[in-house]
Protein backbone atom coordinates (compact mmCIF):
# COMPACT_ATOMS: atom_id res chain seq x y z
CA UNK A 1 0.00 0.00 0.00
CA UNK A 2 1.60 3.64 -0.90
CA UNK A 3 0.67 5.82 1.67
CA UNK A 4 -0.24 9.39 1.02
CA UNK A 5 0.21 12.11 3.82
CA UNK A 6 -0.33 15.62 1.87
CA UNK A 7 -1.69 16.56 -1.31
CA UNK A 8 1.00 17.93 -3.70
CA UNK A 9 -1.14 20.80 -5.16
CA UNK A 10 -3.55 20.90 -7.85
CA UNK A 11 -3.07 20.71 -11.83
CA UNK A 12 -5.77 23.26 -12.51
CA UNK A 13 -3.64 25.81 -10.83
CA UNK A 14 -0.23 24.44 -10.46
CA UNK A 15 1.35 25.47 -13.57
CA UNK A 16 4.17 22.41 -12.78
CA UNK A 17 1.96 20.32 -11.84
CA UNK A 18 -0.08 20.68 -14.89
CA UNK A 19 3.28 20.27 -16.74
CA UNK A 20 3.63 17.06 -15.34
CA UNK A 21 0.04 16.03 -15.82
CA UNK A 22 0.44 16.39 -19.71
CA UNK A 23 3.46 14.19 -19.72
CA UNK A 24 2.46 11.34 -17.69
CA UNK A 25 -0.63 11.62 -20.12
CA UNK A 26 1.93 11.37 -22.56
CA UNK A 27 4.24 8.54 -20.61
CA UNK A 28 0.97 6.77 -19.83
CA UNK A 29 1.67 7.34 -16.47
CA UNK A 30 -1.05 8.60 -15.18
CA UNK A 31 -3.07 7.05 -12.64
CA UNK A 32 -6.80 8.56 -11.42
CA UNK A 33 -8.77 7.59 -7.76
CA UNK A 34 -12.08 8.51 -8.53
CA UNK A 35 -14.07 9.83 -5.28
CA UNK A 36 -16.96 10.85 -4.55
CA UNK A 37 -18.23 14.57 -3.11
CA UNK A 38 -18.93 13.01 0.17
CA UNK A 39 -15.39 11.55 0.23
CA UNK A 40 -13.68 14.94 0.08
CA UNK A 41 -13.18 15.74 3.36
CA UNK A 42 -12.31 12.24 4.57
CA UNK A 43 -8.52 12.88 5.76
CA UNK A 44 -8.52 8.20 5.93
CA UNK A 45 -9.67 6.00 3.52
CA UNK A 46 -7.83 3.39 1.43
CA UNK A 47 -8.74 3.34 -2.29
CA UNK A 48 -7.26 2.06 -5.45
CA UNK A 49 -6.20 3.74 -8.61
CA UNK A 50 -7.54 2.93 -12.29
CA UNK A 51 -4.34 1.05 -12.70
CA UNK A 52 -4.41 -0.60 -9.75
CA UNK A 53 -2.20 0.78 -7.31
CA UNK A 54 -3.58 0.08 -3.56
CA UNK A 55 -3.22 4.23 -1.74
CA UNK A 56 -3.80 4.70 1.74
CA UNK A 57 -4.76 8.20 2.72
CA UNK A 58 -3.60 9.74 5.99
CA UNK A 59 -4.49 13.41 5.47
CA UNK A 60 -4.09 16.38 7.86
CA UNK A 61 -7.53 17.58 9.59
CA UNK A 62 -9.63 19.39 7.64
CA UNK A 63 -8.07 19.04 3.87
CA UNK A 64 -10.83 18.94 1.66
CA UNK A 65 -9.82 17.11 -1.55
CA UNK A 66 -10.66 18.80 -5.12
CA UNK A 67 -10.72 17.35 -8.54
CA UNK A 68 -7.15 17.55 -9.90
CA UNK A 69 -5.24 17.16 -6.83
CA UNK A 70 -2.07 15.18 -7.39
CA UNK A 71 -1.54 12.81 -4.28
CA UNK A 72 1.38 11.26 -5.89
CA UNK A 73 4.60 12.12 -8.18
CA UNK A 74 7.43 10.32 -9.04
CA UNK A 75 9.67 9.42 -12.27
CA UNK A 76 7.13 6.40 -12.75
CA UNK A 77 3.74 7.96 -12.40
CA UNK A 78 1.25 10.73 -11.21
CA UNK A 79 -1.83 9.94 -9.34
CA UNK A 80 -4.72 12.57 -8.82
CA UNK A 81 -7.32 12.89 -7.79
CA UNK A 82 -11.12 12.37 -9.92
CA UNK A 83 -14.32 13.61 -8.50
CA UNK A 84 -17.42 11.55 -9.88
CA UNK A 85 -20.09 13.67 -11.74
CA UNK A 86 -23.13 13.59 -9.85
CA UNK A 87 -26.68 14.75 -10.76
CA UNK A 88 -27.70 18.23 -10.06
CA UNK A 89 -30.07 20.98 -10.37
CA UNK A 90 -28.78 24.20 -12.70
CA UNK A 91 -31.27 27.32 -12.31
CA UNK A 92 -31.80 30.06 -14.31
CA UNK A 93 -32.90 33.31 -13.56
CA UNK A 94 -33.95 34.67 -16.97
CA UNK A 95 -31.79 37.96 -18.11
CA UNK A 96 -34.60 39.47 -19.65
CA UNK A 97 -36.62 39.58 -15.83
CA UNK A 98 -37.38 43.11 -16.64
CA UNK A 99 -39.65 42.29 -19.99
CA UNK A 100 -41.72 40.10 -18.08
CA UNK A 101 -43.24 42.27 -15.65
CA UNK A 102 -43.75 44.98 -18.32
CA UNK A 103 -45.48 42.62 -20.41
CA UNK A 104 -47.79 42.08 -17.50
CA UNK A 105 -50.82 43.63 -17.21
CA UNK A 106 -49.36 46.62 -15.05
CA UNK A 107 -51.81 46.15 -12.61
CA UNK A 108 -49.02 45.88 -9.72
CA UNK A 109 -48.06 48.95 -11.46
CA UNK A 110 -48.61 51.99 -8.88
CA UNK A 111 -47.45 54.49 -10.40
CA UNK A 112 -47.25 55.92 -13.90
CA UNK A 113 -44.80 54.18 -16.05
CA UNK A 114 -44.74 56.90 -18.44
CA UNK A 115 -42.75 59.38 -16.04
CA UNK A 116 -40.16 56.99 -15.20
CA UNK A 117 -36.47 58.46 -16.10
CA UNK A 118 -34.12 55.48 -17.09
CA UNK A 119 -32.13 55.49 -13.35
CA UNK A 120 -35.90 54.37 -11.81
CA UNK A 121 -36.53 51.79 -14.39
CA UNK A 122 -32.92 50.56 -13.58
CA UNK A 123 -33.83 50.29 -10.19
CA UNK A 124 -36.74 48.94 -10.25
CA UNK A 125 -35.35 45.97 -12.51
CA UNK A 126 -32.90 45.54 -9.91
CA UNK A 127 -35.34 45.48 -7.05
CA UNK A 128 -37.27 43.04 -8.95
CA UNK A 129 -34.22 40.44 -10.09
CA UNK A 130 -33.29 40.64 -5.98
CA UNK A 131 -36.53 39.68 -5.13
CA UNK A 132 -36.16 36.81 -7.26
CA UNK A 133 -32.79 35.66 -6.52
CA UNK A 134 -33.71 35.73 -2.76
CA UNK A 135 -37.07 33.90 -3.45
CA UNK A 136 -34.97 31.21 -5.05
CA UNK A 137 -31.92 31.35 -2.24
CA UNK A 138 -35.00 31.05 -0.05
CA UNK A 139 -36.35 27.66 -1.37
CA UNK A 140 -33.13 26.05 -1.83
CA UNK A 141 -31.67 27.17 1.50
CA UNK A 142 -34.50 25.52 3.01
CA UNK A 143 -34.15 22.50 1.36
CA UNK A 144 -30.19 22.27 2.83
CA UNK A 145 -28.67 22.15 -0.45
CA UNK A 146 -25.11 23.24 -0.85
CA UNK A 147 -24.50 25.65 -3.63
CA UNK A 148 -22.50 26.56 -6.50
CA UNK A 149 -22.87 29.84 -8.62
CA UNK A 150 -21.54 29.68 -12.12
CA UNK A 151 -22.13 32.65 -14.37
CA UNK A 152 -25.66 32.99 -13.87
CA UNK A 153 -26.31 29.43 -13.46
CA UNK A 154 -27.42 28.22 -10.15
CA UNK A 155 -26.16 24.82 -9.37
CA UNK A 156 -26.89 22.33 -6.73
CA UNK A 157 -26.66 18.22 -6.32
CA UNK A 158 -30.58 16.31 -6.89
CA UNK A 159 -30.77 13.05 -5.78
CA UNK A 160 -33.08 11.86 -8.74
CA UNK A 161 -34.57 14.01 -11.81
CA UNK A 162 -37.85 14.26 -10.02
CA UNK A 163 -36.80 16.64 -7.95
CA UNK A 164 -36.89 19.32 -10.50
CA UNK A 165 -40.82 19.01 -10.11
CA UNK A 166 -40.50 19.70 -6.76
CA UNK A 167 -38.32 22.39 -7.93
CA UNK A 168 -40.71 23.86 -10.04
CA UNK A 169 -43.85 23.33 -7.85
CA UNK A 170 -41.92 25.20 -5.00
CA UNK A 171 -40.78 27.79 -7.82
CA UNK A 172 -44.48 27.82 -9.33
CA UNK A 173 -44.70 31.71 -8.35
CA UNK A 174 -41.48 32.37 -9.96
CA UNK A 175 -41.83 30.19 -13.34
CA UNK A 176 -42.02 33.31 -15.67
CA UNK A 177 -38.47 34.34 -13.66
CA UNK A 178 -36.64 30.77 -13.84
CA UNK A 179 -35.49 27.91 -15.78
CA UNK A 180 -34.45 24.67 -14.23
CA UNK A 181 -33.02 21.38 -15.95
CA UNK A 182 -30.77 18.88 -14.56
CA UNK A 183 -27.41 17.74 -15.55
CA UNK A 184 -24.97 15.23 -14.70
CA UNK A 185 -21.28 17.31 -13.60
CA UNK A 186 -18.21 17.67 -11.37
CA UNK A 187 -20.30 19.63 -8.59
CA UNK A 188 -17.50 21.53 -6.25
CA UNK A 189 -19.77 23.63 -3.80
CA UNK A 190 -18.58 27.49 -3.23
CA UNK A 191 -16.76 28.22 -0.38
CA UNK A 192 -18.83 28.59 2.32
CA UNK A 193 -21.91 27.01 1.10
CA UNK A 194 -21.02 23.57 1.50
CA UNK A 195 -23.63 22.70 3.86
CA UNK A 196 -25.16 18.58 4.12
CA UNK A 197 -28.42 17.72 3.79
CA UNK A 198 -30.72 17.71 6.63
CA UNK B 1 3.11 17.90 17.69
CA UNK B 2 -0.62 17.17 17.93
CA UNK B 3 -1.50 13.53 18.87
CA UNK B 4 -1.95 10.90 16.07
CA UNK B 5 -5.69 11.17 15.03
CA UNK B 6 -7.02 7.21 16.18
CA UNK B 7 -9.09 5.97 13.47
CA UNK B 8 -12.54 6.71 13.76
CA UNK B 9 -15.72 4.96 12.58
CA UNK B 10 -19.62 5.70 12.86
CA UNK B 11 -22.28 3.11 12.99
CA UNK B 12 -25.89 4.82 12.12
CA UNK B 13 -28.93 3.31 11.04
CA UNK B 14 -32.48 3.47 11.79
CA UNK B 15 -34.09 2.48 15.22
CA UNK B 16 -33.85 -1.12 16.33
CA UNK B 17 -32.04 -1.64 13.22
CA UNK B 18 -28.89 -3.55 15.33
CA UNK B 19 -26.30 -0.66 15.85
CA UNK B 20 -25.58 -1.56 19.28
CA UNK B 21 -25.57 -5.27 18.85
CA UNK B 22 -23.28 -5.25 15.95
CA UNK B 23 -20.93 -3.27 17.73
CA UNK B 24 -21.37 -5.89 21.07
CA UNK B 25 -20.17 -8.39 18.56
CA UNK B 26 -17.31 -6.43 16.08
CA UNK B 27 -15.59 -5.46 19.70
CA UNK B 28 -14.49 -8.77 20.86
CA UNK B 29 -13.32 -9.54 17.35
CA UNK B 30 -11.35 -7.00 16.77
CA UNK B 31 -9.91 -7.41 20.58
CA UNK B 32 -8.92 -11.03 19.68
CA UNK B 33 -6.75 -9.77 16.71
CA UNK B 34 -5.27 -7.44 19.17
CA UNK B 35 -6.75 -4.30 18.45
CA UNK B 36 -8.07 -2.13 21.21
CA UNK B 37 -11.53 -0.12 20.75
CA UNK B 38 -12.87 2.95 22.47
CA UNK B 39 -17.23 3.28 21.93
CA UNK B 40 -19.03 6.59 22.04
CA UNK B 41 -22.46 6.21 22.07
CA UNK B 42 -25.29 8.70 21.05
CA UNK B 43 -28.91 7.96 22.19
CA UNK B 44 -31.76 10.57 22.22
CA UNK B 45 -32.42 10.98 25.41
CA UNK B 46 -31.13 7.58 27.95
CA UNK B 47 -27.57 6.20 28.36
CA UNK B 48 -29.16 2.71 27.80
CA UNK B 49 -26.63 1.46 25.00
CA UNK B 50 -23.77 2.65 26.50
CA UNK B 51 -24.73 1.19 29.75
CA UNK B 52 -25.58 -1.95 28.30
CA UNK B 53 -22.26 -2.09 26.30
CA UNK B 54 -20.12 -1.08 29.10
CA UNK B 55 -21.46 -4.10 31.13
CA UNK B 56 -21.10 -6.60 28.43
CA UNK B 57 -18.13 -5.36 26.85
CA UNK B 58 -15.90 -4.00 29.94
CA UNK B 59 -17.31 -4.92 33.45
CA UNK B 60 -18.61 -8.91 32.51
CA UNK B 61 -15.98 -9.48 29.44
CA UNK B 62 -13.44 -7.01 31.04
CA UNK B 63 -12.58 -6.44 26.71
CA UNK B 64 -12.05 -3.12 27.37
CA UNK B 65 -11.83 -0.60 30.77
CA UNK B 66 -15.23 0.90 31.47
CA UNK B 67 -14.09 4.47 31.00
CA UNK B 68 -13.80 3.07 27.34
CA UNK B 69 -17.67 3.04 26.56
CA UNK B 70 -18.73 6.92 27.15
CA UNK B 71 -22.68 7.63 26.06
CA UNK B 72 -24.10 10.86 25.08
CA UNK B 73 -27.71 11.63 25.26
CA UNK B 74 -28.08 14.19 22.20
CA UNK B 75 -31.46 15.67 22.46
CA UNK B 76 -33.34 16.31 18.90
CA UNK B 77 -33.09 14.74 16.05
CA UNK B 78 -29.84 12.11 16.22
CA UNK B 79 -27.93 12.88 13.23
CA UNK B 80 -27.58 16.55 14.02
CA UNK B 81 -24.85 15.56 16.74
CA UNK B 82 -22.93 13.51 14.16
CA UNK B 83 -22.97 15.77 10.98
CA UNK B 84 -24.78 19.44 11.14
CA UNK B 85 -22.84 19.86 14.61
CA UNK B 86 -20.65 17.02 15.48
CA UNK B 87 -19.01 18.97 17.96
CA UNK B 88 -19.95 17.61 21.20
CA UNK B 89 -19.10 13.90 19.48
CA UNK B 90 -15.80 15.75 18.60
CA UNK B 91 -14.66 16.69 22.01
CA UNK B 92 -15.29 13.37 23.75
CA UNK B 93 -13.02 11.68 20.96
CA UNK B 94 -10.04 14.00 21.15
CA UNK B 95 -10.91 13.25 25.17
CA UNK B 96 -10.73 9.66 24.40
CA UNK B 97 -7.47 9.85 22.06
CA UNK B 98 -5.62 11.61 24.74
CA UNK B 99 -6.08 9.54 27.51
CA UNK B 100 -6.07 6.13 25.81
CA UNK B 101 -3.09 7.24 22.43
CA UNK B 102 -2.68 3.49 22.17
CA UNK B 103 -6.47 2.53 21.22
CA UNK B 104 -6.41 1.38 17.62
CA UNK B 105 -9.92 2.70 16.97
CA UNK B 106 -12.55 4.41 17.89
CA UNK B 107 -16.13 3.44 17.11
CA UNK B 108 -19.32 5.90 17.00
CA UNK B 109 -22.91 4.89 17.50
CA UNK B 110 -25.31 7.34 16.03
CA UNK B 111 -28.77 7.33 18.01
CA UNK B 112 -31.20 5.78 15.95
CA UNK B 113 -32.18 7.86 13.00
CA UNK B 114 -33.86 7.66 9.21
CA UNK B 115 -32.13 6.87 5.90
CA UNK B 116 -30.44 10.32 4.94
CA UNK B 117 -28.31 9.57 8.27
CA UNK B 118 -24.69 9.91 7.37
CA UNK B 119 -21.38 10.88 9.62
CA UNK B 120 -19.60 14.09 9.56
CA UNK B 121 -15.92 13.39 7.78
CA UNK B 122 -14.38 15.50 10.55
CA UNK B 123 -15.96 12.43 12.75
CA UNK B 124 -15.81 9.52 11.29
CA UNK B 125 -13.34 8.55 8.68
CA UNK B 126 -15.58 5.13 7.80
CA UNK B 127 -18.79 5.17 7.86
CA UNK B 128 -21.00 2.12 8.21
CA UNK B 129 -24.75 1.85 7.76
CA UNK B 130 -27.14 -0.94 8.88
CA UNK B 131 -30.31 -1.75 7.83
CA UNK B 132 -32.15 -5.31 8.84
CA UNK B 133 -34.93 -6.94 6.78
CA UNK B 134 -38.04 -6.57 8.73
CA UNK B 135 -38.42 -3.32 6.69
CA UNK B 136 -38.90 -5.16 3.75
CA UNK B 137 -36.60 -6.79 0.75
CA UNK B 138 -37.64 -2.93 -1.37
CA UNK B 139 -35.31 -1.02 1.49
CA UNK B 140 -32.02 -0.77 -0.72
CA UNK B 141 -33.53 -0.01 -4.11
CA UNK B 142 -35.43 2.38 -2.12
CA UNK B 143 -31.65 4.29 -1.92
CA UNK B 144 -31.33 7.09 0.47
CA UNK B 145 -28.14 8.99 1.51
CA UNK B 146 -26.46 6.05 4.14
CA UNK B 147 -27.58 3.32 2.24
CA UNK B 148 -25.84 4.68 -0.60
CA UNK B 149 -23.01 6.96 0.69
CA UNK B 150 -21.99 4.71 3.30
CA UNK B 151 -18.49 3.32 3.34
CA UNK B 152 -20.22 -0.11 4.35
CA UNK B 153 -23.30 -1.48 4.41
CA UNK B 154 -24.68 -4.14 6.90
CA UNK B 155 -27.78 -5.90 6.42
CA UNK B 156 -28.95 -7.08 9.80
CA UNK B 157 -31.51 -9.50 11.00
CA UNK B 158 -31.15 -12.38 7.67
CA UNK B 159 -32.34 -14.74 9.99
CA UNK B 160 -35.92 -13.60 10.61
CA UNK B 161 -36.16 -12.76 6.39
CA UNK B 162 -38.06 -15.83 5.78
CA UNK B 163 -40.71 -14.90 8.69
CA UNK B 164 -41.59 -11.59 6.79
CA UNK B 165 -41.17 -12.58 3.31
CA UNK B 166 -37.98 -10.58 2.57
CA UNK B 167 -36.15 -12.02 -0.60
CA UNK B 168 -32.26 -11.64 0.34
CA UNK B 169 -31.03 -11.78 -3.32
CA UNK B 170 -33.26 -9.20 -3.91
CA UNK B 171 -31.58 -7.17 -1.41
CA UNK B 172 -27.87 -8.09 -2.68
CA UNK B 173 -29.09 -7.75 -5.99
CA UNK B 174 -30.52 -4.09 -5.33
CA UNK B 175 -27.57 -3.01 -2.91
CA UNK B 176 -24.82 -4.10 -6.08
CA UNK B 177 -26.98 -1.27 -8.04
CA UNK B 178 -27.46 1.31 -5.72
CA UNK B 179 -24.10 1.47 -4.17
CA UNK B 180 -21.86 -0.29 -7.72
CA UNK B 181 -18.63 -1.17 -6.31
CA UNK B 182 -19.04 -0.46 -2.51
CA UNK B 183 -19.23 -3.49 -0.35
CA UNK B 184 -22.39 -4.46 1.53
CA UNK B 185 -22.45 -7.59 4.36
CA UNK B 186 -25.36 -9.81 5.24
CA UNK B 187 -25.44 -10.59 8.99
CA UNK B 188 -27.62 -12.06 12.06
CA UNK B 189 -26.05 -9.74 14.74
CA UNK B 190 -27.11 -12.35 16.86
CA UNK B 191 -25.36 -15.17 16.46
CA UNK B 192 -22.75 -12.93 15.08
CA UNK B 193 -22.83 -14.48 11.80
CA UNK B 194 -21.41 -12.46 8.70
CA UNK B 195 -19.89 -9.91 11.39
CA UNK B 196 -16.45 -11.42 10.62
CA UNK B 197 -17.01 -10.02 7.43
CA UNK B 198 -17.33 -6.31 9.04
CA UNK B 199 -13.99 -6.78 10.79
CA UNK B 200 -12.31 -7.82 8.22
CA UNK B 201 -13.49 -4.60 5.75
CA UNK B 202 -12.27 -2.48 9.10
CA UNK B 203 -9.12 -3.93 9.72
CA UNK B 204 -8.50 -3.18 5.93
CA UNK B 205 -10.47 0.08 4.65
CA UNK B 206 -9.41 1.87 8.08
CA UNK B 207 -6.73 0.39 9.88
CA UNK B 208 -4.46 -0.36 6.68
CA UNK B 209 -3.64 -3.63 7.43
CA UNK B 210 -1.59 -2.60 10.27
CA UNK B 211 -0.79 -4.55 13.04
CA UNK B 212 -2.29 -3.45 16.97
CA UNK B 213 -0.42 -0.59 18.24
CA UNK B 214 0.06 -2.92 21.15
CA UNK B 215 1.68 -5.53 18.90
CA UNK B 216 3.78 -3.28 16.97
CA UNK B 217 5.60 -1.27 20.38
CA UNK B 218 6.87 -5.34 21.12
Amino acid sequence: MLTVTTILGNIKNNPDLNQKYKESLNKNSLETITIQRSETEKVRMRKVSDKKTDVGFILPSRTHLRDGDVAYLDDTKMIIIKLSPELVAVLNIKKNIHHHRDDGDGSKSDHNHDHHDHNHDHHDHNHEFTNVAIKVGHTIGNLHRPLKISGTDIIFPIQAPDEINLFLRLLSGLKDYVDIRAETLIFEPDQGFDIHAH
Amino acid sequence: MALARIPRIGIGGPVGSGKTMLIEQLVPILKKEGYDVGIISNDVVSREDADRMRKNLATERGLMPEDLVIGIATGGCPHTAVREDPSINISVVEEMEAKHPNLDLIIIESGGDNITTTFSPALADYFIYIIDVSGGDKYPRKRGLGIETSDLLVINKIDIASFIGADLSIMERDAKVVRKDKPYVFVNSKTGQGVKKVAEQIVKDVLFDAPPKSVAAN
